[in-house]
């Protein structure tokens, strides 16, 4: 889900897992994040009751959770993008 | 307590916390689907059916001149501007609902002097136009035309479309694939290979945080049936799910930040009722 207050991610989540199956909670990873890490710092430094996480498995706190830009990796196999993985990493 | 007991009762204590673990991702390597342009060539052409990867369709306007141009709201009927992925209920007279399909710089190459075939059903006329090429076919005829350049765009456009049975279901796909073409190019499968977990967000015509979007009606979402899958309404949930079990892969597809509760619970319904659900998803 993208950049959800916190008040609407329970009730969002619970309305979806309601509909897919409530026992298929463990074959489901519910995934929030926010835009800046600075907006889930104010929200918490603000709020006087305890965030509900109850469907929170991963929290991203900058808006391209998910996503790394690895360059070009056309037919590239899976040993090869680990490699090329591990050298931006290295670079960086 | 004898030792042996607290060593079971700790071993007990391990399978329990064990087994209400959360959940966990899966060992995979992902990506994130690119984001068609609904304005301009999008950087790859991931379905076959040149129809799911056209522009919106747009207004034109015959003139009492014989001119032809967009009709930028001048129109009698400026619904049309609105259209989005729909396809027309009708259109007044000298009124053409037009789709650009435009082409890739050299990815699309493979494309050229190809022979395509369009379907169509619904009355009504439906041209393909292209320099040098002006094909019209009435009331889901249907037939085919070579296409003669990638570098520049190839216009589809529907007229006197029957409001009793409007045209819809625009097909336009290479020949050479045969009767029960694929839904994905095999080059985007090729691509999509070494990846086994895909973020569908911007398929979705979503973005990784507040999209800014107006509210979102499980009614307005893309179909199968949608004249394009490039629109503001982003690709079919169906299509995603089809990605999903061609490679074989897991989705994590966005629940939009907008979206009402009637529009998460279908969501949630059609992936549940449409996917192996022992399979991890994330959301």
């Amino acid at each position: 889900m993208n950049d959800f207050p916190d008040a609407k991610t329970h009730p969002a989540f619970e309305t979806f897992i309601t509909a897919y199956g409530k026992e298929y909670r463990k074959q489901i990873l519910f995934t929030i994040n926010y835009k800046y890490l600075d907006y889930y710092t104010n929200a918490m430094g603000t709020r006087k009751t305890p965030v509900n996480f109850t469907y929170i498995d991963a929290i991203g706190f900058e808006p391209m959770f998910g996503q790394l830009e690895i360059g070009q990796v056309w037919n590239a196999n899976v040993d090869e993008i680990k490699s090329n993985l591990t050298s931006i990493m290295l670079e960086n | 307590m004898n030792y042996s007991t607290r060593i079971f009762l700790s071993f007990l204590c391990v399978i329990l916390v064990l087994s209400q673990a959360p959940t966990s991702p899966i060992d995979a390597i992902g990506t994130v689907l690119p984001k068609f342009s609904d304005s301009a060539v999008s950087n790859y052409r991931a379905f076959n059916d040149l129809m799911k990867q056209s522009l919106p369709l747009v207004a034109y306007q015959l003139s009492s001149y014989g001119s032809i141009g967009r009709c930028w709201g001048g129109c009698s009927f400026p619904s049309i501007d609105n259209l989005t992925h729909k396809y027309p209920a009708e259109l007044p007279n000298r009124i053409w609902a037009v789709a650009e399909i435009p082409f890739l710089d050299k990815n699309d190459d493979g494309l050229l002097n190809q022979v395509f075939n369009v379907q169509f059903s619904g009355n009504g006329v439906v041209g393909i136009f292209q320099t040098g090429m002006n094909i019209t076919w009435n009331a889901g005829t249907g037939g085919q035309f070579t296409l003669k350049y990638t570098n520049q765009s190839l216009f589809v456009y529907i007229y006197n479309t029957d409001k009793n049975n409007p045209v819809k279901n625009i097909t336009i796909l290479p020949a050479s694939l045969g009767p029960n073409p694929p839904t994905f190019t095999a080059n985007f499968l090729e691509y999509l290979k070494p990846f086994n977990l895909l973020r569908t967000c911007f398929w979705q015509a979503q973005n990784l945080y507040n999209s800014g979007k107006q509210l979102q009606i499980w009614n307005n979402r893309t179909l199968l049936e949608s004249s394009t899958q490039v629109s503001a309404s982003g690709v079919a949930l169906e299509h995603i799910l089809e990605l999903e079990k061609v490679t074989g892969s897991t989705i994590w597809p966005c629940i939009p930040d907008t979206a009402d509760s009637d529009y998460i619970s279908k969501m949630g319904t059609l992936l549940g009722e449409n996917r192996d659900k022992t399979k991890l998803i994330y959301l």
